[in-house]
């Protein structure tokens, strides 16, 4: 098993968690969205190293990482609510 | 079949991301969400992580993912609004993006990855790593379930504690934001 | 560690289902607390075995003398920002102007405020105490998603909600570069523990695949610090937030963050360093540090609100302590502390000043919102601003009232509380550098450091870079001192406001007693200086030496 292609696969997911929040412009969830893409790409990589390794730390770390994006994006959705309830829109054109 | 689908699901998993981040819809972006988690946790449990994967499904799948289509249905969304792309910013990303993942392309490839477990001896050197190979010796006849309750519970109290604390918070934070 | 972990669990977890106390006692709570385990952090520092470094909680914890003197120093600083809070009128008494103290004391939003201030100050103190990224990762977590929520706190106004968003979104962003890096480094090291990393790459293995992760992390440190390239979010979200939450969000993470990149960099130190990483590192500092000097002192002289332009002075200082921090010497690292402690000092208390301020302002809107001429209609809570004939006073009702910097010549403030605007004036001389004042000795301090590693280009930009703050600061002393009053506001209203402010908004005792003492310890640093040197020298020599 080439164990870089998977890697590689999986910094590729990163990057376009990445790209998608560099080039959104349209609304906030979009960014979450990508957010949460490389929160999972990350985890990816600990995972599957750990796998490779035979090693331990990886897995709680991931599920740390799980967890904490759990709560990010609830916390992150919560300010969107907020947001939302004075503005009446979620675009950025704001910013 | 099964290195077909090693090969299959990170591939679907990677087109799904792609129709993410280019969805115009929020509610496409979700749904292709869920399905780069499926994709994602099908290949945890083919590799063997089936404890993970099944988190993967619970959490993400049934808690987050299904978090955010409540947030955005309750938001009445005018999608006209946000049907149009001012993607400025576009090259720029596209070149950084692409730079970033040619250098960390070139970096996974510079090295074997299991690269001195073999040639060289650091074992005595460090101390963690060596705590956690002896772990892994000894453990590997107990189940995954059981090493990473260990793992949680008895190498890692200290963090486990914070995480609670951090989920609190992610109580507090709602109720407090949108009460 | 352990003590004082337990401490604030057990002080922040009853917040949550107690409801029935008043919120200034819970503040209180939290505030004894807070300088109960700072004073246990204090014990600590004499134990002997900790100049080595202890690790604790099977290595993801590593405590030494330095850890221990910031966890102090933080968990200190915490329980004195807290005492801003104590003041702070709850969002209920800002919409209607009639609430009585009833109503203040029963608000449930303001009980809540201690425990997430809690809650992210434990973080803060876990972050200078790890030495795992497993447990660097969460602990910057934990300290800054409460952040988040503290600065949606005032949700129905318009900016603070807005400024939450945007410093939601670039803390999650630094986040996940964070989380990038320290993935990368576990994928080519399969090591989580920082030393581990730095003792296999110090091996000499001829493996330079280290840098760029460790660059992903130290960038992401740089991005929630807003140091200078990734500064832009800085300032809209300074000023949007209320003034309470600006305290907090200028001053408490930055610690932390600062702590640990000390840490991050010293253990880069213990491991003897591949050469490459190093200079590498040190160069991106160094970079970072010049451009936070330059471009947060030019885009300060442009700024016309005053919390802009504290945000951009602070990136400037920001700047200073980059530079201490890359210069990696004794003396830099000693420098660095007593500019960090220098410049905790001042800013608290110019946060006290301005916070004193803005009540004075509220209070005097209390009693003449029925002079209003032309209020907008019903005083709604989502209104986004009041016009007083055109001015607008507070941008809105619901977050603490921003000062506008030229406001202040609405009531020439040196004539209605003399001491005040001295004290005031005296925080901005210590930023700006005066001589006899403790801020210079930091400047100094810094500079000297740097000459002598030899970095003329940057010491002389530093130099000029002071003398443009000063004139930023010296602006509003100006608008402070001497500014008539020349607006258009009519005969009546000003009267009223006039009167309101010097006959009855005496900032609270508790408020001006800390003002007080910071202000003797910034003027009186000069008369006896050596006590707090010579423990920064001793702090920074074990650092290093031992």
């Amino acid at each position: 098993m080439n164990d870089n292609s998977l890697m590689t696969n999986s910094l590729v997911l990163y990057l376009l968690g990445l790209l998608g929040f560099l080039i959104n412009r349209r609304s906030f969830i979009n960014l979450l969205l990508s957010i949460e893409l490389m929160l999972l790409a990350t985890t990816l990589v600990f995972l599957e190293s750990s796998y490779f390794f035979d090693d331990l730390i990886g897995l709680p770390f991931g599920l740390f990482i799980i967890a904490i994006a759990a709560a990010e994006s609830a916390i992150g959705l919560g300010v969107l609510v907020a947001y939302y309830r004075l503005r009446g829109s979620i675009t950025l054109e704001q910013f | 079949m099964r290195l077909f689908l090693l090969e299959l699901l990170p591939f679907l998993a990677l087109v799904s991301a792609i129709f993410v981040i280019t969805a115009d819809n929020p509610i496409l972006g979700v749904l292709f969400l869920i399905g780069v988690f499926l994709t994602v946790s099908g290949y945890l449990a083919l590799i063997g992580l089936t404890f993970l994967a099944l988190t993967y499904l619970i959490i993400y799948v049934g808690a987050i993912a299904i978090l955010f289509l409540f947030v955005v249905m309750m938001m009445d969304l005018n999608l006209l609004d946000l049907s149009e792309l001012p993607s400025v910013s576009f090259p720029v990303a596209a070149i950084l993006a692409s730079s970033l993942l040619a250098s960390l392309i070139s970096l996974l490839n510079q090295c074997n990855i299991p690269f001195w477990f073999d040639s060289l001896n650091l074992i005595h050197l460090i101390p963690s790593l060596s705590s956690t190979l002896s772990w892994s010796s000894t453990f590997h006849l107990i189940e995954h379930l059981h090493v990473l309750g260990l793992a949680l519970y008895v190498a890692f109290p200290l963090l486990l504690i914070i995480v609670g604390l951090i989920l609190l918070l992610a109580i507090i934070g709602p109720i407090v934001l949108c009460l | 560690m352990v003590i004082l972990s337990i401490l604030l669990l057990a002080a922040a977890l009853p917040f949550s289902s107690v409801f029935y106390f008043s919120s200034i006692v819970i503040n209180r709570v939290a505030i004894l607390v807070l300088l109960l385990s700072s004073l246990l952090a204090f014990n600590t520092l004499l134990l002997e075995p900790l100049g080595v470094g202890v690790g604790i909680y099977g290595g993801v914890c590593l405590v030494s003398v330095i850890s221990q003197a910031f966890d102090c120093f933080i968990l200190a600083s915490g329980s004195l920002l807290l005492v801003l809070a104590t003041g702070i009128l709850p969002m209920k008494s800002l919409y209607y102007w009639s609430s009585t103290r009833e109503e203040i004391t029963h608000d449930p939003l303001s009980k809540l405020i201690p425990l997430i201030l809690l809650l992210s100050t434990l973080g803060m103190s876990c972050l200078v105490t790890s030495s795992d990224l497993v447990t660097v990762y969460l602990s910057i977590e934990l300290q800054s998603l409460p952040l988040y929520i503290l600065a949606c706190l005032y949700r129905d106004s318009e900016p603070a909600t807005s400024a939450a968003l945007k410093y939601f979104l670039i803390g999650a962003l630094s986040s996940c570069l964070f989380l990038l890096g320290s993935s990368l480094l576990y994928a080519l090291s399969g090591l989580t523990s920082l030393e581990g990393v730095y003792l296999v790459s110090s091996l000499g293995v001829g493996y330079s695949g280290f840098l760029i992760p460790v660059l992903f992390i130290g960038l992401a440190v740089l991005i929630k610090l807003p140091a200078a390239p990734f500064h832009y979010w800085a300032p809209d979200v300074y000023d949007g937030v209320p003034t309470l939450v600006t305290s907090w969000l200028a001053i408490m993470p930055k610690i932390a963050l600062l702590a640990f990149l000390l840490l991050y960099q010293g253990l880069s130190q213990i491991g003897g360093i591949v050469v490459t990483e190093q200079s590498v590192w040190g160069f991106i500092l160094l970079g970072s540090a010049l451009l936070s000097l330059v471009l947060g002192a030019l885009l300060g002289v442009a700024q016309y609100r005053i919390k802009r332009m504290v945000a951009y002075s602070t990136i400037s200082h920001l700047g200073f302590l980059l530079l201490a921090l890359g210069l990696v010497t004794p003396q830099g690292l000693e420098a660095y502390l007593f500019y960090l402690f220098q410049y905790v000092v001042t800013s608290s208390n110019l946060f006290f000043v301005l916070l004193v301020y803005s009540n004075q302002v509220l209070e005097t809107w209390g009693d003449s919102t029925v002079f209003l001429e032309q209020p907008k209609p019903e005083k709604d809570p989502s209104e986004e601003s009041y016009w007083l004939e055109g001015l607008s006073v507070m941008r809105t009702p619901t977050t603490k009232p921003l000062l506008i910097s030229s406001e202040y010549n609405r009531i020439s403030c040196f004539h209605s509380n003399p001491v005040l605007a001295l004290s005031f004036a005296i925080c901005l001389f210590s930023m700006a550098g005066i001589p006899p004042l403790i801020g210079f000795f930091g400047k100094l301090l810094v500079l000297t450091t740097a000459l002598d590693s030899g970095y003329y280009f940057l010491v002389f930009i530093a130099i000029l870079v002071s003398v443009i703050t000063t004139g930023f600061y010296l602006r509003v002393i100006r608008v402070l001192f001497f500014d008539s009053i020349h607006f258009e506001i009519s005969r009546s209203t000003e009267m009223i406001l006039r009167r309101a402010v010097l006959s009855e908004s005496d900032p609270k005792p508790l408020h001006s007693m800390v003002i007080a003492t910071l202000s003797l310890i910034i003027i009186l640093f000069l008369a006896y200086p050596y006590p707090s040197l010579n423990s920064l020298h001793l702090i920074a020599l074990s650092f290093y030496f031992w």
